[in-house]
């Protein structure tokens, strides 16, 4: 296909940045290889890995031993929640969680644990309220802001409800905020937290379980020690480097980038016009609201499935998403949008533009005019 | 009689071949991960088409994989769709058809079975989703205005245009019109074979020549949405069968028990007790009394056979509309010379001028004016007595 491409799922992971794709290439060039090892070649791989936990740790205001390397943040994720959770613990989370965390709650539940889904408002903020610390104890899987219908939980007040209630450990999923905001350890308060790559323009493949000072993390993977014993087998040093210095390198600029997203976002509606001419509804917290993540729009159709929209849409040359990865096609409605009170058919259309730092102004205004013409179409060939 | 299972040539009179389109379109190609609609695929793109890929997702066999590498409907499958798509240059999307071939394949196929009848799934899957909701979606999302699948078969036109049929395929071993024939006069007109004029050997070679990774699959064989072939434990899944009932002579004299009739078709001989001097096959299946009556072989030839859902391209047969031209009644089946009669109600009564050996109810009827399709319907039930 010759049309032009227009990128619109920066939530699902953004272009490398160019600096940290020449980092990484220069890297490889050096010949990086294997950082365990008695020679000047694993010590030279080894001093290039410890600059990168190092400098995540310092963006993140942790020490680099709190940093674990991982190679998905379904991974880090999973990593935290087993270092934290025994059988007994009463598991809350939330269904608006990433497929990842779902799937480890339901992990969790097939080996007879106990899972309590704590009710999501209809903007999308977590509602603790009567949840009691149960006598067998709690450990909790959250994330800060959902990649899904952009929802940024009002933290800490959250964690502060949390402490009051449930109570336990928290494993945090943090890889959409940490791309909205300067997220600290201290600021986010738990056990364990996640957070990603590629969301702020490193490479796929790597991610990190940043764990407070007293946390211990128990290994699911053994190996050969690596990570303080914490994730054994040979450590991905190129990716990481890449990983930090993308990291960095997007906090620099993080609130000229919050504010530039902001307005795409803005200009994207105004172009895009009353959603209720599409057939569309907003999902998650209101457009215009500070609990929104920057450049993120989330809908709903109750007219089509979501799968149908992102494949008329690609066709038209637009990436969008439906905002909850989902394999083969399957059309189940979506959890997340159904806990926000939405109906089954709504749940099956989901529909999301996530906007990121290389989005134009010119891509904006032309996805807009592309969206309507395609929802347009697809919607007057629906038998009503 | 002159038993035949290769279609005559040749076009009735008014008719035209349809030969693929030259003009460029934009095609939406039904990619199965197997080798035929893989090549399919590769001939709209060297003809200049703009091909969009899709694999239907139908069912929850596509959450697992297939060793076998025999059904559409696996992971498996799309996978190697897939691949063919990339390795095509063209886009590729998993479509979700669930609920069609719920409502469409699934739902009457255990039906059939409850009624003692023997379904034909293809025939509904091929009529109401891939050149019914799937032309749609393609048409919505895509704007494709064709779409094309690896069937062996080839269309026809009336000189003027307004009418379509379809022709059998030139390889009469492969020839798949008999699955096809629910496809209306509309659907055929928008319907792309690209393989109808090619024998299997020429688009295995094909497939080698372009480097498909589906050159050397098999054939896919089983009932798709029954990767593993077990029918019956879907059909006891959906509550169907009666269990254990008696088997009859046609006298009415006990023979037997049988495990239940979901299990038999007429024609059957396989499931049934001893080894007389001369072989019985099934000659009826009633779930009403859970019987199964058994015949000698020469008492299952037919003159007459009772249609149902019988149609033409141009819409249901009418009251006291005959079609004259050469019957089948199964895939490949011998074709003899007969009548239908059209009876109200879309059915029919076929009177055939040899014998055909054992009609089954439920499965499908077609009949061929020289090479064209000109009506399709299903065998119907015995009326009770």
């Amino acid at each position: 296909m010759s049309r032009p491409r227009i990128f619109l799922d920066h939530a699902s992971g953004s272009p490398t940045r160019p600096e940290v794709v020449a980092l990484m290439s220069d890297l490889q060039r050096a010949g990086i290889g294997n950082p365990s090892g008695g020679h000047a070649e694993a010590r030279r791989a080894r001093a290039v890995l410890d600059e990168a936990r190092s400098s995540l740790a310092q963006d993140l205001g942790v020490e680099p031993r709190q940093v674990t390397f991982t190679a998905t943040a379904s991974e880090a994720l999973a990593l935290g929640l087993h270092s934290v959770l025994t059988p007994a613990l009463r598991l809350y989370t939330t269904a608006g969680e990433h497929r990842g965390a779902r799937a480890l709650a339901s992990q969790h539940a097939a080996m007879g644990g106990d899972v309590e889904l704590i009710p999501l408002g209809a903007d999308g903020v977590m509602q603790l309220s009567d949840h009691r610390r149960p006598t067998e104890g709690a450990a909790g899987l959250l994330s800060l802001a959902s990649g899904e219908v952009g929802t940024i939980q009002p933290w800490p007040e959250v964690l502060q409800r949390w402490r009051e209630t449930a109570g336990g450990p928290l494993v945090i999923d943090a890889v959409q905020a940490a791309y909205h905001g300067s997220i600290t350890a201290s600021t986010i308060g738990a056990d364990h937290f996640v957070i990603g790559s590629a969301k702020v323009g490193g490479p796929f493949g790597v991610a990190a379980l940043i764990s407070a000072p007293e946390a211990k993390v128990r290994p699911m993977i053994v190996g050969g020690g690596q990570e303080r014993g914490r994730r054994g087998g040979t450590e991905a040093v190129t990716l990481a480097a890449g990983f930090a210095a993308a990291f960095r390198a997007h906090r620099a600029h993080i609130d000229q980038s919050r504010n530039r997203l902001q307005a795409c976002a803005q200009s994207f509606d105004e172009a895009l016009g009353p959603l209720s001419t599409l057939g569309l509804i907003a999902t998650g917290a209101p457009f215009t609201s500070e609990a929104r993540l920057a450049g993120h729009r989330s809908y709903a159709a109750r007219w089509a499935l979501g799968d149908d929209l992102v494949a008329a849409l690609d066709h038209a040359g637009i990436a969008a998403s439906t905002g909850s990865a989902c394999v083969s096609g399957s059309r189940e409605p979506s959890e997340g949008l159904l806990a926000l009170g939405l109906s089954d058919s709504e749940s099956r259309g989901g529909l999301r533009f996530s906007f990121g730092t290389t989005t134009t102004e010119d891509e904006v205004r032309s996805a807009a005019r592309i969206v309507r013409e395609v929802l347009e179409r697809v919607r007057g060939a629906v038998p009503a | 009689m002159t038993a035949t299972t290769a279609v005559l040539n040749g076009l009735p009179d008014g008719w035209r071949e349809a030969p693929e389109s030259s003009v460029p379109e934009r095609v939406l190609v039904a990619l199965s991960g197997g080798v035929d609609s893989s090549v399919a695929a590769a001939l709209l793109v060297e003809a200049g088409h703009e091909v969009v890929g899709v694999w239907m997702r139908l069912h929850s066999a596509a959450d697992q994989g297939d060793g076998h590498r025999k059904s559409c409907c696996t992971l498996d499958a799309a996978d190697d769709a897939r691949r063919v798509a990339d390795h095509l240059g063209i886009p590729f999307h998993i479509q979700n058809l669930e609920e069609e071939f719920a409502n469409s394949v699934l739902d009457p196929f255990v039906a059939a079975y409850a009624s003692g009848e023997t379904p034909s799934p293809c025939v509904g899957c091929n009529t109401a989703v891939k050149f019914g909701a799937l032309v749609g979606k393609g048409s919505a999302l895509f704007g494709c205005t064709a779409v094309a699948t690896g069937h062996y078969a080839r269309r026809a036109v009336t000189v003027d245009g307004g009418s379509w049929r379809l022709r059998s395929a030139i390889d009469s071993d492969k020839d798949q019109t008999y699955f096809l024939h629910g496809l209306d006069s509309a659907a055929i007109a928008r319907a792309r074979f690209p393989l109808g004029g090619m024998t299997k050997p020429e688009v295995r070679e094909a497939a080698r020549q372009r480097g498909l990774v589906t050159a050397e699959k098999p054939e896919s064989q089983e009932i798709c949405f029954v990767p593993d072939g077990d029918y019956r434990s879907l059909l006891r899944e959906r509550g169907v069968g009666r269990g254990v009932g008696e088997i009859i002579d046609e006298s009415g004299a006990h023979v037997g028990t049988h495990a239940g009739t979901e299990g038999f078709t007429v024609g059957q001989r396989k499931g049934l007790p001893g080894s007389g001097v001369a072989a019985r096959y099934v000659s009826s299946v009633d779930p009403v009394t859970n019987r199964i009556t058994i015949a000698p072989r020469a008492a299952l030839d037919v003159r007459n056979i009772a249609l149902v859902g019988v149609s033409t391209p141009d819409g249901p047969v009418a009251l006291g509309q005959t079609l004259e031209g050469h019957a089948r009644i199964r895939h490949r089946g011998t074709l003899v010379r007969g009548t239908i009669t059209g009876c109200g109600g879309g059915e029919a009564s076929l009177a055939l001028s040899d014998p055909l050996w054992a009609p089954s109810p439920g499965q499908t009827v077609v009949m061929y004016d020289g090479e064209t399709l000109v009506a399709g319907g299903r065998i119907a039930r015995p009326r009770p007595a």
